[in-house]
């Protein structure tokens, strides 16, 4: 008995002894600053290798001493109120401390303690982490939002300078061109007459370049309009064919349109959607030879009940395999035009602008070719896009960030709330449920993933976008508890920003609307578990949805 | 025979309007600039006013609001024209009680034609005042 009680002493001394080592060790090379002080006096008990180092101290010289009585904390205001709390309760979280090391460096750390009992007597650790490369980065980023807000305001500037400055000398250019044809400068020959007609042909290419260049930048700054009107397709359809059928009969070419009967009017802008139609259709006509056939069809589309589709088929060259892909894409366009038998192509911008335009209106458009046989451009537009007016609340503690937000999707007709921060973003919900939520992860007060717990608890699925400059970091884990949401990365470009919201209002609504009669009011939160979606696939694919 | 007053800071555009507007049996004068614009309205109390959209010395829309408030041109149809053609002009544009907004380069042909509309139903107008009145004093 008493031999193996000898036996526990000894077992127990050795453990506690192993578990002394190991401390000592994590201790000595914690990569955090670690302070043990003595809870009654307050005096510096041990400090670890990292934290003296940080403060440009030897353990010496900080072992024995008040807190207070250390250069790095001892002239600052907030830090007095901090020492007395710290003194007081034992308890201080801070998650942002300004100090300045021996050496006059400025760093900001991020300073918790706690009290408890070792042996006899209270000590209190603190522990100390160094956020200074992390506030830097923060302040980098501030500094790119405030530099992005303002090239998006010389871009702006720029596209009217652009409109302004180009059309304004093509419009007299235009004008006389036309006085001269007219006979109201006096009579002209045949030949003057060709030639100018040729002049004037030019000047309304041009002014057709400079609408594409000006779309494209518009695209490009997240500034393009899409004004919804309820319309029949079929009518826009028919449209284009009567408006081209001159064209198409002047090449030789059959233009004819079939649509099938009784479709529903849709969501859609008539120019835009014109513009997609005349381009596509003028292409066509472009590409097919004399005695060549265009269809333009439009029907429900096959793969998606929720859609219409329209095809615009020629009987033309066809376009090779591997170029299909790369069609639709802006900067590959120039190149395929300069390898081009046709001189008179253009921009090359008309396909890219389309496939923009298509997008914004929550489409999607492609294509089908066959060397030698013809090709096939198809689009399809959903039959029911988003409410007018969807409500986004923006939840943010940077100033900046709020205000481009908010002016981006405003721009974009959606109608903005705008909160500081967790708390004040509960508030606003319950006076009005948004359609949709962005919310910034590292907050002060109630932070991203305590936000996101209240809003699933109490507003069950609203689709969430989580807006992080810190895509890879603890709070995001912690949100994944709520999940499920979309992670954008700061800074996304405008362009993006307002397709994911846009995007993400449509999914949820043909999701929800239809089944529960009634959005945001969507079944329990635990089916959702870990189920988000990154809109950043390369450096976050989808965690087990 | 009607004025048409033209409010161009392009001199060139302004030019080519002006032998457009002479040809189709208009006056037409032309007004470099929005304070010029307010003056030579009120001097010459155009028929219709052509307006372009950015303007020295104050845009078009405040001109517009001017034209609104001047005994001389209350009343006076005006075609704006404008060289950005921002969804949101149409609106502004209509708010003002403008008859027309046409984006450069404009099509001379649907210009001139608004132009004559525009005449051709104020003289219906009138006619159809004249008849009604002629009628009324028939009946007494």
């Amino acid at each position: 008995m008493k031999s193996n009680h000898q036996n526990e002493n000894v077992t127990g001394h050795e453990a506690l002894r192993a578990s002394e080592v190991s401390y000592r060790r994590l201790f000595e090379a914690a990569k955090d600053g670690i302070l043990i002080l003595d809870a009654d006096t307050g005096r510096i008990n041990d400090v670890n290798p990292f934290l003296f180092n940080l403060l440009g101290f030897s353990r010496s010289e900080m072992v024995g001493k008040t807190v207070g009585e250390l250069s790095p904390f001892k002239d600052i205001e907030s830090n007095k109120v901090m020492l007395e709390r710290l003194q007081k309760s034992g308890y201080v979280r801070y998650e942002d401390l300004p100090l300045e090391t021996r050496d006059g460096r400025k760093i900001a750390v991020e300073f918790v303690s706690n009290v408890y009992q070792a042996g006899d007597r209270n000590v209190i650790q603190c522990n100390v982490r160094d956020i200074t490369a992390r506030k830097q980065a923060e302040e980098q980023l501030k500094a790119s939002f405030k530099e992005i807000g303002e090239l998006n305001t010389n871009i702006r500037n720029f596209y009217h300078t652009l409109s302004h400055e180009l059309k304004t000398p093509l419009t007299s250019a235009r004008e006389f061109i036309s006085i001269v044809i007219d006979g109201l400068a006096g009579p002209l020959n045949e030949t003057q007459l060709e030639y100018l007609g040729v002049a004037k042909e030019s000047c309304d290419q041009l002014c057709l370049y400079i609408n594409d260049l000006l779309d494209v930048t518009r695209l490009e700054t997240g500034k393009m309009r899409i004004e919804f009107q309820t319309l029949p397709l079929v009518a826009l359809v028919e449209r284009v064919v009567e408006i081209l059928a001159p064209a198409a009969a002047g090449k030789g070419v059959s233009l004819i349109c079939d649509c099938q009967p009784d479709l529903p009017a849709v969501p859609i802008d008539r120019q835009r959607i014109l513009q997609v139609l005349t381009n596509l259709t003028t292409n066509a006509i472009k590409f097919t030879p004399a005695g060549g056939h265009i269809r333009l069809s439009l029907g429900e589309a096959p793969a998606d009940p929720e859609c219409l589709q329209v095809d615009v088929r020629d009987t033309g060259r066809g376009i090779p395999e591997d170029q299909l892909d790369m069609i639709f894409n802006r900067r590959y366009q120039a190149n395929y035009n300069a390898h081009s038998v046709d001189a008179q192509i253009g921009l090359g911008l008309g396909l890219y602008i389309c496939q923009e335009l298509v997008d914004l209106h929550g489409g999607r458009i492609w294509v089908e070719s066959e060397i030698g046989k013809g090709s096939t451009f198809s689009f399809v537009v959903p039959k029911q896009a988003m409410r007018k007016g969807t409500h986004v609340l923006i939840v943010d503690d940077d100033d900046g960030v709020r205000e481009m937000l908010r002016l981006t999707l405003e721009d974009q007709q959606f109608e903005v709330t705008t909160a500081e921060g967790g708390s004040e973003a509960l508030r606003l919900m319950e006076m009005k449920t948004p359609d949709i939520v962005v919310l910034d992860l590292k907050m002060a007060g109630l932070d991203g993933p305590s936000t996101l717990k209240e809003i699933r608890m109490n507003w069950g699925f609203i689709p969430v976008i989580v807006y992080t400059g810190y895509p890879d970091g603890d709070l995001v884990g912690q949100a994944m508890e709520f999940s499920p949401f979309t992670l954008l990365t700061k800074a996304c470009p405008p362009k993006r920003f307002v397709e994911t919201v846009r995007r993400m209002c449509h999914t949820h609504e043909t999701r929800f609307l239809k089944k529960n009669g009634k959005a945001g009011q969507a079944p329990a939160v635990q089916r959702a578990r870990n189920h988000f979606t990154s809109e950043d696939p390369a450096r976050h694919p989808p965690l087990n949805s | 025979m009607k004025k048409i007053l033209i409010v161009e800071d392009d001199q060139k555009t302004a030019m080519a309007l002006v032998i457009r507007l002479k040809a189709n049996g208009y006056n037409a004068s032309i007004a470099p600039d929005a304070i010029a614009g307010a003056s030579q309205a009120r001097a010459i109390k155009p028929d219709l006013i052509l307006l372009d959209i950015s303007l020295p010395a104050g845009d078009g829309f405040q001109l517009a609001e001017t034209f609104l408030r001047m005994p001389e041109t209350n009343g006076t149809p005006v075609i704006f024209i404008t060289a950005s053609k921002d969804p949101e002009l149409m609106q502004k544009v209509m708010q003002l009680g403008a008859i027309g907004l046409f984006e450069k380069p404009f099509d001379t042909e649907k210009l001139l034609g608004s132009i004559d509309d525009k005449f051709n139903r104020m003289t219906d107008l009138l006619n159809a005042r004249q008849c009604s009145a002629a009628s009324n004093q028939l009946k007494r």
